[in-house]
């Protein structure tokens, strides 16, 4: 009998714990733990019903009751010490022992988180629940997923209830296309419903992002129409549309705007509307009043981009030539090798070359497309402007004076030395200066900032960004045009972080210093402490 | 204090059978020499990868990040597979031999037996470390490293030491085989050291607690030049549960 009811308890036990098992495996198979639990349920009751008495005296005994209380004790304790540490976990001091302190926000982004917290406070007072928040889409798999949760940590340490979310864009489609996030590494930083899209993830960057959502208003930019230029209303789809353009400059904080320069008399109206113009491919004249429009807008300290395809003539390249940059009635020539691999003619040339030190082009690393460009000459500029050529195409290369007349003649095109001008090309130039006017004393005038590219095609829908494999979606036409925006949109109230760079130490060692580290380390000291061990086991055995 | 008095009993008592066995030497100067492998390897490749680098671009890599973190990870999992050795003596042999009944029946209490122990174990522990100063004063006479990482490695270094001696503390009082103490607490520390990893892939509220139990992953943010009260409380709570615990079952094991 005895036996039996060992039997009996041991079955009931691996029975419920067999259900028990199966129901944590899968919940869905719920109907066979059932089984084996109901049958264990029944033995283990038989057992404890048969042996009652014997039950009840081991739940009496002392031992048990004091294990048991020690048991509870030890689930309290612990308890304590989880609730301890949760508490500590969100208030918590941290310090940042680093040299150049890379484990910590700069000052600019600790006063600009303050900034930000009183606007959140301001805007749940009027009842938005829910006004701020930042989703980080990274590939989870990978270090860029680190990277964010210790970048937002950081943030948080200084704003403990900022909102953040780090979300893998193929786990969740739905809300990567809500946003428009096409590829890894974007942030999106909502406030309120205004949302600003992030490339990259690093403070700079987030900072930055954080300061254009909550500014009140964005910068105005101004594409130029009225002669044959590209529309930023333009659907996808039509020829010539820069759809994609526009949807980048709106998803990082610039208003698009499309005005008409004639419209303006004087340049006061005009800088009431615009802070940046584009002028986006342009194929007639310009009328008298509009260039002067323009010359007073940009004397005044405007901001131009002007991307000016061959062929056409527009008025306005005798106003670059007095800031220093000639427009060169001229096609580019672009026999480079990449060309003809990825299927562009040598018509469309490639930028290869970038300026190292100039703001828009100095990390950049890619290669940009130019369909039918012309070329850009730099001349000496005038006192009180710098001129920079930004963007080169490689040495295949060249300008040609006579493309139509040697195409309509012979069908192929010759370099003829003296009329064309050899490669490398420059296809985009930067210009940045101020006139000296009558200012009153100790003002600073107004400094003019222009980029001028040899064409406009480059930043149609075509050629803005490439779908690559689908997910990742590269785009470094649209980058340049990007920076090129960015450089003129100067703004003043954006900050610039110097990214932290780990203190860079060199170990200056002999080959003698190597080995006598090696051997003080490796012989000396563990066998001095072997030697002491055995000095003691001797005196031990000989005492 | 008497009980102050009665800790120190202990302490000493133990130290004693640590370093008149020559066992202790034995350990730590095994120990020693695996670390100093590391180190003057790491060390080679280290300057190795600073002369390709000086061909690449001025500066050259961080002394932080590519020699003291990797450094002393490799130590810490060094003391992961030692320390059990050191502990494992603790309560066990005092129940091999016998004495544990008269260790009872004393007028200490648990709590000063079970803290003179651990301070016993912790002091071995710390000596250890002492001997490893020679590394970063070698770095320092050669190169300039940060100090600040520098520091808060080894502050890192202490606290997981205090956590593993507790943990080995523990086991050793549950069996009077040193052996099963020894691999009982080279297990916990281990899955305690990697449940890090398994929060990788995952993510959501799982992962966050997986991440806050492993004890890597607080001594890694430490060995980033990071000192966080996050981290002090961690492992001032722990040491204080698992001594705690060990006293409860060393009390339980006065009413056998």
């Amino acid at each position: 009998m005895r036996s039996m009811m060992r039997y009996i308890l041991i079955s009931g036990i691996i029975c419920l714990s067999a259900g028990v098992v199966i129901y944590i495996i899968s919940s869905s198979l719920w109907a066979y733990a059932l089984v084996p639990g109901f049958v264990g349920l029944v033995l283990l009751s038989y057992y404890f019903y048969e042996n009652r008495s014997k039950v009840k005296d081991f739940f009496i005994q002392p031992a048990t009751i004091y294990r048991g209380n020690i048991f509870l004790l030890i689930v309290v304790v612990l308890l304590i010490m989880a609730f301890l540490n949760a508490i500590f976990y969100r208030h918590h001091l941290r310090w940042d022992l680093t040299q150049e302190k890379i484990y910590s926000l700069s000052q600019s982004t600790v006063q600009e988180l303050e900034h930000l917290k009183n606007l959140i406070a301001e805007r749940k007072e009027k009842g938005d629940k829910d006004p701020f928040e930042i989703i980080l889409f990274v590939d989870l798999n990978s270090p860029q997923k680190s990277t964010a949760e210790e970048l937002m940590e950081q943030y948080k340490y200084h704003f403990r209830d900022l909102k953040y979310r780090i979300v893998d864009p193929d786990r969740d489609p739905a809300l990567a296309s809500e946003y428009k996030v096409k590829s890894y590494g974007v942030v999106i930083v909502r406030f309120g419903n205004k949302t600003i899209q992030v490339r990259e993830i690093n403070e700079n960057d987030i900072t930055n992002g954080i300061i254009k959502v909550t500014r009140g208003s964005e910068v105005p930019i101004c594409f130029v129409i009225g002669h044959g230029e590209m529309d930023p209303s333009s659907l996808e789809g039509e020829k010539r549309s820069i759809s994609s353009a526009k949807r980048n400059l709106e998803s990082v904080g610039y208003e698009v705007k499309s005005v008409s320069l004639a419209k303006f008399e004087k340049k006061e109206d005009l800088q009431k509307e615009c802070q940046i113009l584009v002028i986006a491919g342009p194929m007639t004249l310009f009328l008298p009043q509009e260039i002067n429009v323009f010359k007073d807008f940009m004397e005044a300290g405007g901001k131009a981009l002007l991307l000016l395809d061959p062929g056409v003539t527009t008025g306005l390249e005798e106003v670059l030539k007095s800031y220093g940059v000639e427009v060169d009635n001229s096609y580019v020539v672009d026999f480079n090798a990449i060309s003809q691999v990825i299927g562009s003619g040598p018509i469309v040339p490639l930028g290869v070359q970038y300026d190292r030190f100039h703001a828009i082009s100095k990390d950049f690393r890619f290669m940009t497309i130019f369909p039918v460009a012309r070329s850009l000459k730099k001349l000496s500029p005038p006192s009180g402007f710098t001129v920079t050529e930004i963007v080169k195409t490689g040495k295949e290369s060249w300008a040609e004076f006579s493309f139509v007349e040697e195409i309509q003649k012979t069908g192929k095109v010759k370099f003829d030395p003296g009329k064309d001008r050899e490669g490398p090309i420059t296809l985009a130039m930067a210009i940045e200066g101020s006139k000296n006017g009558n200012l009153p004393e100790g003002s600073e005038p107004p400094k003019m900032r222009i980029v001028v590219v040899g064409d406009s095609d480059f930043i149609t829908d075509n050629y803005f960004s490439a779908e690559v494999e689908g997910k990742e979606s590269v785009q470094p036409n649209g980058d340049f045009f990007l920076n090129c925006i960015n450089w003129l949109g100067e703004q003043k109230d954006l900050i610039s972080i110097r990214p932290k760079e780990k203190t860079a130490s060199k170990i200056i060692l002999t080959a003698t210093a190597g080995r006598l580290i090696l051997v003080l380390t490796l012989f000396v000291l563990p066998l001095s402490i072997a030697l002491a061990g055995f000095v003691i086991w001797i005196s031990k055995r000989y005492m | 204090m008497r009980a102050l008095r009665n800790i120190f009993a202990v302490f000493k008592k133990e130290m004693r059978s640590y370093f008149t066995s020559p066992i202790a030497y034995v350990i730590v100067a095994v120990f020693l020499a695996i670390t100093a492998y590391f180190y003057n390897t790491i060390l080679k490749l280290f300057v190795q990868f600073q002369f390709q680098r000086m061909f690449g671009f001025g500066g050259g890599p961080n002394l932080t990040d590519h020699f003291v973190r990797p450094f002393y990870s490799n130590m810490a999992i060094i003391f992961l597979l030692i320390t059990p050795v050191i502990t494992m003596r603790l309560f066990s042999e005092e129940k091999k031999l016998g004495t544990f009944e008269l260790l009872l029946t004393s007028p200490l209490t648990t709590t000063q037996l079970v803290l003179g122990k651990y301070f016993a174990g912790l002091c071995t522990f710390l000596i250890m470390l002492l001997l490893t100063l020679p590394y970063p004063i070698f770095l320092f006479i050669y190169s300039s490293p940060e100090i600040g990482p520098v520091i808060s490695t080894y502050l890192g270094m202490i606290l997981i030491g205090s956590a593993f001696i507790g943990v080995g503390a523990f086991t050793s009082a549950l069996t009077e085989n040193q052996i099963i103490a020894a691999a009982l607490s080279f297990g916990i520390l281990l899955i305690l050291w990697v449940l890090g990893w398994a929060s990788q892939t995952a993510s959501g509220g799982i992962a966050e607690f997986l991440k806050y139990i492993s004890i890597m992953e607080h001594f890694g943010d430490m060995s980033k030049g990071v000192i966080s009260t996050r981290n002090l409380i961690y492992f001032l709570s722990f040491d204080m549960f698992i001594i705690f615990i060990t006293a409860s079952v060393i009390e339980s094991q006065k009413w056998r």
